[in-house]
This record gives C-alpha cells, sequence and structure tokens, in this order.
C-alpha cells in the first residue's frame, strides 16, 4: 500500500515506523527539520519537508498515487484540512485524522462522505479514556479489553496464589471453571508472554489473559478471585489531571454514580473542569505534594488514576498512591520508554494512548475485514477481531484441521448474538466475528485466512 | 476466433496508454472514464473490495469488481497498462490488464457469471497476448466481445 503519514510526532513516527517494516510504501511530512532527520534516520521512508496540507507538499509526497492518508500533526486544523485537500485534489479514498479538541471530534456531523471527507477520527485522549474506564469496570483484573461489539472481554489477570487457577494445566480448565466457559489464549511467566500450548500449566505469580463471554464476566472473576466483587457504587476514586483523558474519564465515570476526587495542577484549567463536572470535587493543587493528597484522605481510596499529560508526574504519583496502599492504581504513559521501566517498577495498570492509536489505524491497513486489533502483554502479542467472509479461507472446517500460524489460537467466535468459546471441532461460519491472539510477527499470515477471493462480489 | 464472448465494453471504455503510476491512480483514471456515474463512488465500491482481498488473479491480470446502487445492467471497463503495475495480485506479479465490473445491487446471479465468464476469457494466454498487443480501443473491444 502507498500511505502518506502527516506529522513525526510520537503517534506519526511509531505508525511509520511499523508499517514501513512491514512493506508498505510510506512517505512522512513534517514542518520541523530535525524531525524529519530522525525519521530518514531510522526507518526506509520518503520524506517530506513542509506544511502537511498544503497541496504541492501533498503531491510531492505523492498523494495522487497515495491509498491512505493518516494525518497525525499535532495541529487539529492542519489534519482536518489536509484531508479535505488529499480528497477534493487527489481523491485518496482513506483518510484519518488524528484530532484532539473534544469540540470537533465529538461533532458526528461535521464529518463524512459530503461534509469534511475523514474516514477515521484519531484520538489518542479518548481512545485512552475508554480504555481506562474499561479497565476501571474489572477492577481486579490487570486488563480488560472489548471485543465484537462488547459481547468478548478478554481479562488480563495475575495468578495469585489462592486462584482456582494457581497450579492447573489448561486441559484441567474447564474442570475448574464448571459452566463459565473461558480460554487461556496468552500466558506470562518468568516475563516471557506466549501463546500457551494445551499442556502449559499455570502457576502462583504468572499472568494470563482470559477470553469470555461479557456476560459470564463477573461470575468468572468471582469464581477465579473468590468472594463478590464489590460494586462501584460505593467506590472513591482519585483522578490526577483535568486534561482530555482525566475529563473524558472524570465525565464517564460520574454516570456510574462513584465519588470522585480530582486534582488539577492548572488554575484556570481547573476551575473549567469544575464547571463542566457535576459530582466530582475539583482541587486546584499539585498531586505531588503529599499534605494535599493526605488531606483528601488517598488512604480511603479505591482507585487512583494517574492522567496528566506528564509521565513523570503519572508515574511518581502512582508510586505515591502505591505507597498508600490505594489498591488498584492505573498510569497513563505516553512515551515508549517508560512502559517496560514502569511495569520494573512494581505498578502495572498503563494505558498508553500510542499503542491504543496504533492499533486502531493498522486496521484499515490490513486486506479481508479485520475489525479491531490491539497488543497484550509486553506487545509481542496482539489481538485480532475480524469477520470472517464468504469464500474467506479460515471457513467451513473445523479448527483442529485449520492451518493456523504458529502460536495463533482462535479465542472467542461470536455468531449473531451467541459467543462460543470454540474447542477443535468448531467450524467458523461466514458472517461469523473472531476474536484470535496471535505473535506479532504472523499478522500477515492471519490477514490471509480472512482475505477474500475473487469471485467475492 | 469463432466463439463470443460478449463481454459488454465500449470503445470509450477502453483506456490505452494509461501513465497512472499505481493501483489507486490507474482506478482513479477508469473511474473517470464512466461518465454517467460519479467517478468517486466507483473508486470507493472498488477500493473498498480491494481492501477485502486483492482481485489480481495472477498472469498479469486484475478483475476489480463491486456493486453499485442504482445501476441498471452491468457496466465494464477496461484499461492496458504496457509498464504494469503492482496490484498486490496473489502470484505478486505486475499487473497489465485491468477490466473493472461494476453491476446493480441486486441478488442477481448473472454478475457471478460474468465475472466467471471473465476470469476464464483472460486466463487464456493467447486472449492476454492479443489484449497487450491491441493497437486501438476498437481492437480491445473486438476482443472482449470475441467477435
Amino acid at each position: 500500500m502507498n500511505i502518506i503519514v502527516l506529522g513525526a510526532g510520537e503517534v506519526g513516527f511509531h505508525i511509520a515506523m511499523r508499517l514501513a517494516a512491514e512493506g508498505h510504501d510510506i512517505a512522512v511530512v513534517d514542518s520541523d527539520k530535525e524531525r524529519i532527520q530522525r525519521v530518514s534516520d531510522t526507518m526506509d521512508v520518503r520524506t517530506v519537508l513542509g506544511n502537511a496540507a498544503h497541496p504541492s507538499i501533498l503531491a510531492s509526497a505523492g498523494a495522487e498515487n497515495c491509498d491512505l492518508l493518516i494525518a497525525a500533526t499535532a495541529s487539529d486544523e492542519t489534519n482536518m484540512l489536509a484531508c479535505q485537500v488529499a480528497h477534493s485534489l487527489f481523491k485518496v479514498t482513506t483518510k484519518m485524522a488524528r484530532v484532539r479538541e473534544p469540540d470537533f471530534a465529538n461533532c458526528k456531523a461535521l464529518f463524512g462522505r459530503d461534509e469534511m471527507p475523514i474516514d477515521l477520527i484519531i484520538s489518542p485522549e479518548r481512545e485512552a479514556a475508554k480504555a481506562i474506564v474499561k479497565r476501571y469496570q474489572v477492577a481486579s483484573a490487570m486488563d480488560a479489553q472489548a471485543f465484537a461489539g462488547d459481547r468478548v472481554q478478554l481479562l488480563g489477570m495475575m495468578i495469585r496464589p489462592k486462584s482456582a487457577l494457581a497450579g492447573i494445566a489448561l486441559s484441567e480448565l474447564p474442570e475448574v471453571m464448571g459452566k463459565n466457559r473461558v480460554y487461556v489464549v496468552a500466558h506470562e511467566h518468568n516475563r516471557r508472554w506466549r501463546v500457551p500450548k494445551p499442556n502449559a500449566v499455570l502457576l502462583a505469580g504468572d499472568s494470563v489473559y482470559l477470553a469470555a463471554a461479557n456476560s459470564e464476566v463477573s461470575a468468572i472473576v468471582e469464581l477465579l478471585e473468590g468472594g463478590k466483587q464489590e460494586k462501584n457504587l460505593k467506590r472513591n476514586v482519585m483522578v490526577v489531571g483535568g486534561g482530555n483523558v482525566g475529563f473524558a474519564v472524570a465525565k464517564e465515570l460520574e454516570q456510574t454514580g462513584v465519588s470522585i476526587k480530582l486534582i488539577e495542577y492548572n488554575k484556570e484549567r481547573a476551575s473549567w473542569v469544575a464547571d463542566q463536572l457535576k459530582s466530582t470535587i475539583v482541587m486546584h493543587g499539585d498531586a505531588l505534594d503529599r499534605d494535599l493528597l493526605e488531606e483528601e484522605s488517598i488512604e480511603h481510596m479505591d482507585d487512583f488514576l494517574a492522567l496528566t499529560n506528564d509521565d513523570e508526574t503519572n508515574i511518581l504519583s502512582s508510586l505515591i498512591a502505591r505507597k498508600y496502599k490505594v489498591p488498584h492504581v492505573v498510569t497513563l504513559v505516553n512515551r515508549a520508554i517508560y512502559s517496560d521501566l514502569v511495569r520494573e517498577i512494581g505498578l502495572d495498570v498503563i494505558v498508553s494512548p500510542r499503542f491504543t492509536t496504533a492499533a486502531s489505524i493498522l486496521c484499515h491497513v490490513r486486506k479481508g475485514r479485520i475489525l479491531g486489533m490491539s497488543p497484550l502483554g509486553d506487545g509481542t502479542l496482539e489481538v485480532v477481531e475480524a469477520e470472517a467472509l464468504a469464500t474467506a479461507m479460515i471457513l467451513d472446517a473445523p479448527l483442529k484441521s485449520l492451518k493456523l500460524p504458529k502460536d495463533t489460537v482462535i479465542g472467542a467466535v461470536v455468531r449473531g448474538e451467541e459467543v462460543i468459546i470454540p474447542n477443535g471441532e468448531t467450524v467458523i461460519l461466514p458472517h461469523d466475528l473472531v476474536v484470535l491472539v496471535s505473535r506479532a510477527e504472523s499478522i500477515r499470515e492471519i490477514e490471509r485466512l480472512f482475505e477474500v477471493r475473487l469471485e467475492f462480489f | 476466433m469463432n466463439e463470443t464472448f460478449g463481454i459488454p465494453v465500449t470503445p470509450d471504455h477502453v483506456l490505452m496508454g494509461s501513465e497512472a503510476q499505481s493501483k489507486r491512480a490507474l482506478l482513479t483514471e477508469m473511474a473517470g472514464m464512466l461518465t454517467s456515474m460519479d467517478p468517486d463512488l466507483v473508486l470507493e465500491v472498488i477500493m473498498a473490495r480491494e481492501q477485502l482481498g486483492s482481485t489480481g488473479m495472477g498472469h498479469g491480470v486484475a478483475i476489480p469488481h463491486g456493486r453499485m446502487k442504482a445501476l441498471n445492467g452491468p457496466v465494464v471497463a477496461v484499461a492496458i497498462h504496457e509498464q504494469g503495475l503492482d496490484f498486490d495480485a496473489i502470484d505478486d506479479a505486475l499487473v497489465h490488464i485491468v477490466v473493472m465490473l461494476l453491476v446493480p445491487d441486486d441478488d442477481s446471479k448473472v454478475h457471478l457469471e460474468l465475472l466467471a465468464k471473465l476470469a476464464r476469457l483472460l486466463q487464456q494466454d493467447a486472449v492476454r497476448t492479443q489484449l497487450r498487443q491491441a493497437k486501438d480501443a476498437e481492437a480491445v473491444v473486438m476482443l472482449l466481445l470475441g467477435k
């Protein structure tokens, strides 16, 4: 595919690198000389220096031959305008724009074929907010991701010594789980993530991802963790940062009836946020000020969400929250370099908007109807959600006789409203949604399973 | 040649000597020939189908196709590209012969038969060679009509 990436910031850089590594033909445009230099030093792509929305710049980036435009500069206006120019002058078929300002992004009537021609609005902050709310809902899990229109969940859990999973082999799983069906799609032991084989044994201290029907999640968590999960209702949540992410999360959580305290460093922003939110108590102050945290009774918090724009503040305030034994801490981390570090120092729930954004863009580059993709664990594994269309290779054979790429498991199949946790006899039918996990490097082979043949109309 | 292929194409839907440098640019140019339709919509439909799986069927041939609302019968456009273009074809070969097929959005099996007929026709070495050597649009039309 011929792809133009506008903007070589954190998001644009990462996406361009990923796409170039997959063999696509990439051009990167940025107005900053140093950033462009960094791109041409690190990857095999064409680079163009200039204003990303200018017709002549887009032309020299090869817009005439371009299949996909990804506008990810720091400016919403430039991104939106670039999509319009690419559409009107160069007929680029698929256009995505990063739009941060919620005032634009939430205005659905603005975008469309006959309006502003943008096929996908990318909002890393909104994606992160969604992921955080999702994770919050399953508090005892370290991660929770929804697929197939919320019908399937992948739950990431650390296996505690008293957990029902500790010490059992995967083949014994059905006995342990009873009528609640789950599929273990990823297994971490000694910090290495793998797609497990049936004879794998789960040990206390390992982490796993389980695929399960959404309707059974609370029963499953109860079974594995023992005892009822606390309801969200009476929970006390502290949010640090009232930026786009923090604000969106607080707004969403307010609707679940929890009690929220939000700390914002910027005075004007704090009073704006206070005006916008209903029940949230907004404070102006520094999240690293322990007196303030104690005053606001951090030790009684059930959840601590560190969501400022500043990674260092998020990491440090999360560590403080840990000190006060807050049971559930979520840390927002933007820069790739920190993601690994953060786990090392014992913070386990991390959300990287860069990751979630890259994943949703990459879906659109795939052949076949790939509906969703996101990295699991340390990023070496990938979840893929795809619709099996007529004539695709994955259809009509029992899974055990299907030639899947190495280290690939199908965790769930959704047929209409029914969620099927598959076994070797399961057969995939046209229009089934398939949730599978594989190694990141096998994605091209996965695509081929879902590609339609010539005769597909 | 004594067989009648009956592929319905007219000389004004035949593109010769295109200098397009990519699959997308060629398809844009072809969509532009279909004056009775919205070229942007044609391109959108065709590219959406390509996204699901390339129609590059091997041996330098591609048959991009799709369904369009408000179409009375099948519409065919042809392009012969001398240099050849990367179409992401199943055999990774460059594509020289592109036959675009647009059909009405109904359940008729006729469309699938037309597609199959095209595929069978273009699997023949002789037909491909003659198409690539055709000196003008009329010659291409005659070949596809099989007269």
